[in-house]
């Protein structure tokens, strides 16, 4: 009875708590989103840059050889057909010109004697020079790039077995050279048009599937476990040894101030939760969940919830620095959410670690979660939360009992 | 000077073992960092459903060429059982040889080999894909060698007979042995970035997040110190206590620059980086003052170490340091402490910024006490 008491006596003082925090509160709770909104807007604004006009690419040939002069030109002739990519000749002092006028998003250098080398199988290499304002474009035309020299590399090996060959027959060395320019080219042509070898079929099994969907309740999910944090976080008393002394004699313990604060944040974080995930079905209507799963989800999150708290305070009272506790908190928060394969699938995890995944909690109520609102499955498996549940309560009484037998 | 030097050693000798383990934590997170990084980035897998319609030589090869490459892990199954736990998500996406590839690899034809799967939730669909594409190239592309190889031989009348084997060995051996073509990327501008091409993540760039919330978590002795019982005998001593508060600061920058000269030589040797003095210098000089300015605004220990977790989050998120691409904002390039840092340039424009936010709080510490 004394306990319950203490316990509500807490529960009210915490409320207060809150109340004067006001200003504070929300803030800090919307700061998860807060921070999500920055990203995106990060992202928007720095793809919008060239989404318009097509990306434009100097050639500069630097060898000015016959071939590196067909190279060149079957570049120009085939950037055409597409129409994102735009690539012109121009020599290195227009190309730097033009990088600093921002015309151009990158331009591609192919250095002297780069065919010779290529065919003596001597180091030659391919520079590409991006343009500092146009960042994303020019990592588009590296990656583009380093596809196409993967591609040549496999080919080269080839032409080199050619060559070869060709001397071994004793092949004249103009006639050699016009045989691998011709080889080249026709590699070239080969490994643009790879793209065919495979045919492709999308699979989709419901409506239900869109990941913008999932991700929206991954992120759900994941911002439910960060307000947990952050408001139990908010809770955190630094007591002075006096209050601390003067709390004893009235026989109250920590165990009572922890489980007062886990109720207080458990309501608080209930009600946000509700708020949101209104908002989610709001926008998307694929959303339909039987009142019977709403029970389930809110169960399964519930238990997530409670044990995500139960590991907080253990931490809490393992760790004696302040400092490091909430450090080790935040790290801790962030392999749940990790763990819960809600922001990474779980089948994209190496091997070793997906061990990890049977003995995470947050992936065993996300794993239900997601089967319930994307699959309208009307199943949970409870039971292992409940026990990892009924479990943690054990230790915190255990630890809780040795903690004030020990300072008294 | 000295004495402040000695008082602060008689404070610092009582924690000095948690006061090593956080002054290197920086390093030590780094490290931890990147070790954790590169070894998961290696071992991420996608998992993969292959169907093998023919049961041919080449067919197998392929499939463990496929087996092979540390991206994905392959399972063979039936194509039913791999549509079904491709509309599951529990693979990324399904290749199926088709029947007859043995036989289109040969005579050098490779339109529809492969037939694939995938949905709208296949996230590594594309470079699955690519790296398939690019093995039956190597493949189809050696054939093709061979066969021109031949039709030289047969036009010049040669009489060595050579196997077709023995061609495409010989292809594979040079891919094997000889330098071949390379490519670089490099950004037109004259500072070079930091980052160097042989690690994927820099370690200076892990460091410099850790290092700015450690070091405002280790500057809470600004708020503990201001809440004792000293602090009203101040007036009684011969030094003035904005005065002491800078001393200590200087304290504090000149043991952590030691410390990040450690750091310098020790990502040297291990991961062979390389920093710009003065940018490291200037860039520990801000972080000191701004540590001590973060802390100062905020009255309560236990806040400012959320607030200061709140504050990396944000820098995080605004360098754009793990997406794929650095964004481009100016103002918030402006408004990010470590964007000089992190180009490798000295730390102007927020030192700066710090020292006139030292001397605002000098000037009204000094008020106080006038």
């Amino acid at each position: 009875m004394q306990f319950l008491k203490h316990i509500v006596l807490f529960i009210k003082n915490n409320l207060t708590q809150l109340r004067r925090k006001w200003l504070s509160l929300p803030l800090l709770l919307l700061s998860p989103l807060l921070l999500l909104g920055l990203l995106a807007f990060i992202i928007i604004s720095t793809l919008d840059v060239g989404e318009d006009n097509s990306i434009e690419i100097g050639l500069v040939d630097l060898d000015q050889s016959e071939e590196t002069d067909l190279i060149v030109t079957l570049l120009e002739e085939s950037s055409q057909i597409g129409d994102y990519m735009e690539m012109k000749r121009m020599d290195q002092s227009d190309a730097e010109k033009s990088i600093k006028n921002n015309q151009i998003s990158s331009y591609i250098l192919f250095p002297d004697n780069f065919f010779q080398k290529m065919i003596d199988g001597e180091r030659s290499q391919l520079s590409i020079i991006g343009n500092p304002d146009q960042p994303v474009e020019s990592e588009l035309v590296n990656e583009l790039v380093e596809t196409v020299t993967r591609h040549i590399r496999s080919s080269q090996a080839n032409i080199l077995t050619i060559n070869y060959y060709a001397k071994q027959l004793h092949m004249e060395d103009e006639e050699r050279t016009s045989l691998l320019l011709e080889q080249f080219v026709n590699y070239f042509f080969y490994v643009l048009g790879g793209d065919t070898a495979v045919k492709e079929n999308q699979v989709t099994n419901n409506a239900t599937n869109s990941p913008i969907l999932y991700f929206s309740i991954a992120g759900w999910f994941s911002l439910v476990t960060i307000w947990l944090f952050l408001i139990y976080s908010l809770l955190h008393k630094d007591n002075s040894r006096n209050l601390k002394k003067r709390m004893k004699l009235y026989g109250v313990t920590d165990l009572e101030q922890k489980i007062a604060n886990s109720v207080v944040t458990l309501f608080i974080t209930a009600i946000l939760a509700i708020i949101s995930f209104r908002f989610l079905a709001y926008f998307f209507e694929e959303i339909s969940i039987a009142a019977e799963n709403y029970g389930r989800v809110s169960l399964l999150v519930l238990l997530h919830s409670i044990i995500f708290l139960q590991c907080l305070i253990l931490l809490d009272w393992v760790i004696s620095s302040t400092k490091l506790t909430v450090l080790i908190q935040t790290l801790f928060t962030g392999i749940v959410i990790l763990f819960s394969g809600a922001l990474i699938p779980k089948i994209y995890f190496p091997r070793y670690l997906e061990e990890a995944f049977t003995f995470s909690f947050s992936h065993q109520s996300f794993h239900w979660v997601e089967q319930i609102i994307l699959n309208g499955r009307y199943y949970a498996e409870l039971q292992p939360l409940m026990w990892t549940a009924i479990i943690g309560s054990l230790i915190l009484a255990i630890f809780s009992f040795g903690k004030e037998r020990i300072s008294s | 000077m000295k004495d402040i030097i000695y008082t602060r050693f008689l404070l610092l000798k009582k924690q000095s073992f948690s006061l090593t383990c956080w002054i290197l934590l920086p390093l030590l997170v780094t490290v931890g960092f990147v070790y954790i990084a590169e070894t998961a980035q290696d071992d991420m897998n996608v998992p993969i459903g292959m169907v093998l319609e023919e049961d041919s030589s080449a067919s197998h090869l392929l499939l463990e060429a496929i087996e092979d490459s540390s991206l994905v892990s392959v399972t063979s199954l039936s194509e039913r059982e791999a549509i079904r736990k491709l509309e599951q998500h529990e693979l990324d996406s399904v290749f199926i040889i088709r029947a007859g590839y043995e036989e289109n690899i040969h005579n050098g034809n490779r339109k529809n080999v492969l037939t694939s799967y995938y949905s709208d939730r296949s996230f590594a669909y594309t470079p699955v894909r690519e790296m398939i594409v690019s093995i039956i190239q190597q493949d189809t592309g050696r054939s093709k060698a061979a066969d021109a190889v031949m039709n030289l031989e047969r036009q010049l009348n040669g009489e060595q007979n050579w196997a077709i084997d023995e061609i495409i060995e010989k292809s594979r051996q040079i891919e094997q042995e000889e330098d071949l073509l390379q490519n670089e990327f490099r950004y037109d501008t004259d500072s070079e970035p930091i980052a160097p091409s042989n690690t994927l993540w820099n370690p200076w760039i892990i460091w410099a997040f850790a290092t700015m919330l450690v070091t405002i978590l280790l500057f809470d002795w600004v708020i503990k110190e201001q809440k004792t019982k000293v602090r009203v005998r101040f007036p009684f001593t011969k030094i003035t206590y904005p005065a002491y508060m800078l001393m200590n600061v200087f304290i504090y920058l000149i043991g952590l620059l030691f410390i990040d000269l450690i750091t310098a030589l020790v990502f040297y040797f291990v991961y062979q980086v390389t920093i710009n003095i003065l940018s490291l210098v200037t860039f520990r000089m801000m972080i000191c003052l701004f540590a001590f300015l973060f802390v100062s605004l905020i009255r309560h220990a236990y806040a400012s170490y959320v607030a200061a977790i709140m504050w990396t989050l944000v820098l995080i998120v605004i360098s754009g340091t793990f997406l794929p691409f650095s964004p481009n904002n100016q103002l918030l390039q402006w408004l990010n402490p470590l964007r000089h840092f992190l180009n490798g340039e000295p730390t102007t424009f927020w030192l700066g910024i710090c020292v006139i936010g030292m001397i605002i709080w000098y000037v009204k510490e000094g008020k106080k006490y006038a």
